[in-house]
C-alpha cells in the first residue's frame, strides 16, 4: 500500500526537522565525504516522521530557529516535499496546536506499508538530500579519525 | 533562510580533508577489540541524547548486538559505526566502498538490516533471518 499524502502541499514546500548533533547523531557517509544525520536518531512512528511545514510557520511569523528552539546544539534540516515524494514517501498535515506555536505547522512524512528495515532504508535516502538551514556552525567540518 | 545543500555548497572549509584521514577501514581482526568499548559505552549516554526522550541502550542490548555483529561479519570486513537508536537498540552502519549498510538490533533481539549501492541500483532490507545471506554477501564486498 502506497504512503498516505496530501496533494494540496505543495511540492516546493519546505519541511523541518530539528536534529540535535552529537557523536550518537550523527554518522560519517564515506562514500561522499561528509557528514549526515544518522537513522538511529529518527523515530519512525507508524503515522510516519514528524516534521513542521516552513510555509505555515512563516505564516505565523516562525522560523528555522523557531524549530531549533533552545536546546543545545539543536540544528534544523530542510527537505521538499517532492524529494519526500520521489523516495515513495508522503506528506500529510497533522497539526496539533494544544502543542504550542509551532504546533499547527507539524506534519508528517508518511512510509508506505512495508518493514521498519525497508522505511530506514528510505529515510536514510531522504537524509541524503536534506540541507541544513539552522545551526551550520554545529555541524562538525573534520572527518572521523 | 539561507539553505545548505549536501554535498555541493558546502563550503570548503567544511569538507573532511581527504580520504586517506579515515580511520575506517581496517582489518576486522583489529577492530573486534576497538568496537567492544564503543559500543558499551552507549549505555553511559544520558537518557534524552536525541534532543526528545530517547532511552540509551541497555547493557544486555549491546551484548546481544555485539554478538551478532561477531555471527554475521565476515574477516577483513571494514569497522562499522556504532550508533544508538531511539528505541533503545543498537545500529552498526558502513557507508563505503559504494555501499551503505546498516544492521539494527533492538531491545527486543529483532535485527533488521538493509543495503543499498550508492548509485541505488542495488540493494536490499528485511530482518537478519530474512537477509542474513545478502548482508554477508554485501559486507564481503566491503571486505574486497
Amino acid at each position: 500500500m502506497s504512503a498516505a499524502d496530501d496533494p494540496s502541499i505543495a511540492d516546493q514546500e519546505a519541511l523541518l526537522r530539528r536534529v540535535v548533533i552529537n557523536d550518537a547523531t550523527k554518522t560519517w557517509d564515506g562514500n561522499h565525504q561528509r557528514w549526515l544525520p544518522s537513522t538511529g536518531g529518527f523515530k519512525i512512528d507508524p503515522d510516519g516522521v514528524s516534521v513542521y511545514r516552513a510555509r505555515m510557520l512563516a505564516a505565523a511569523g516562525l522560523g528555522s530557529a523557531d524549530v531549533a528552539g533552545t536546546r543545545k546544539g539543536a540544528a534544523v534540516f530542510e527537505v521538499a516535499a517532492h524529494e519526500a515524494r520521489a523516495e515513495s514517501l508522503g506528506v500529510v498535515g497533522d497539526p496539533q496546536p494544544a502543542t504550542g506555536p509551532l504546533g499547527p505547522a507539524h506534519a508528517l512524512i508518511t512510509f508506505p506499508v512495508e518493514g521498519p528495515a525497508a522505511k530506514k532504508r528510505r529515510l536514510r535516502r531522504l537524509l541524503g538530500q536534506a540541507r541544513i538551514v539552522h545551526g551550520l556552525e554545529l555541524w562538525p567540518c573534520e572527518s572521523p579519525r | 533562510m539561507t539553505a545548505v545543500t549536501f554535498p555541493m555548497t558546502v563550503p570548503v572549509w567544511r569538507r573532511a580533508p581527504s580520504a586517506a584521514a579515515l580511520s575506517v577501514p581496517t582489518a576486522c581482526v583489529d577492530w573486534a577489540r576497538r568496537i567492544e568499548p564503543l559500543a558499551r559505552g552507549l549505555a553511559d549516554l544520558p537518557a534524552g541524547w536525541d534532543g526528545d526522550d530517547a532511552p540509551a541502550p541497555t547493557e544486555g542490548t549491546i551484548r546481544i548486538a555485539l554478538d551478532e555483529l561477531r555471527r554475521f561479519t565476515p574477516a577483513g570486513v571494514p569497522m562499522p559505526q556504532v550508533h544508538p537508536t531511539v528505541g533503545g537498540g543498537v545500529q552498526f552502519e558502513w557507508h563505503c566502498c559504494g555501499w551503505s549498510v546498516e544492521v539494527e538490533v533492538t531491545p527486543s533481539g529483532q535485527t533488521i538490516a538493509w543495503a543499498e549501492t550508492q548509485s541505488g541500483d542495488q540493494g536490499w532490507d528485511g530482518t537478519l533471518p530474512e537477509v542474513r545471506e545478502a548482508l554477508i554477501t554485501t559486507l564481503k564486498h566491503l571486505a574486497a
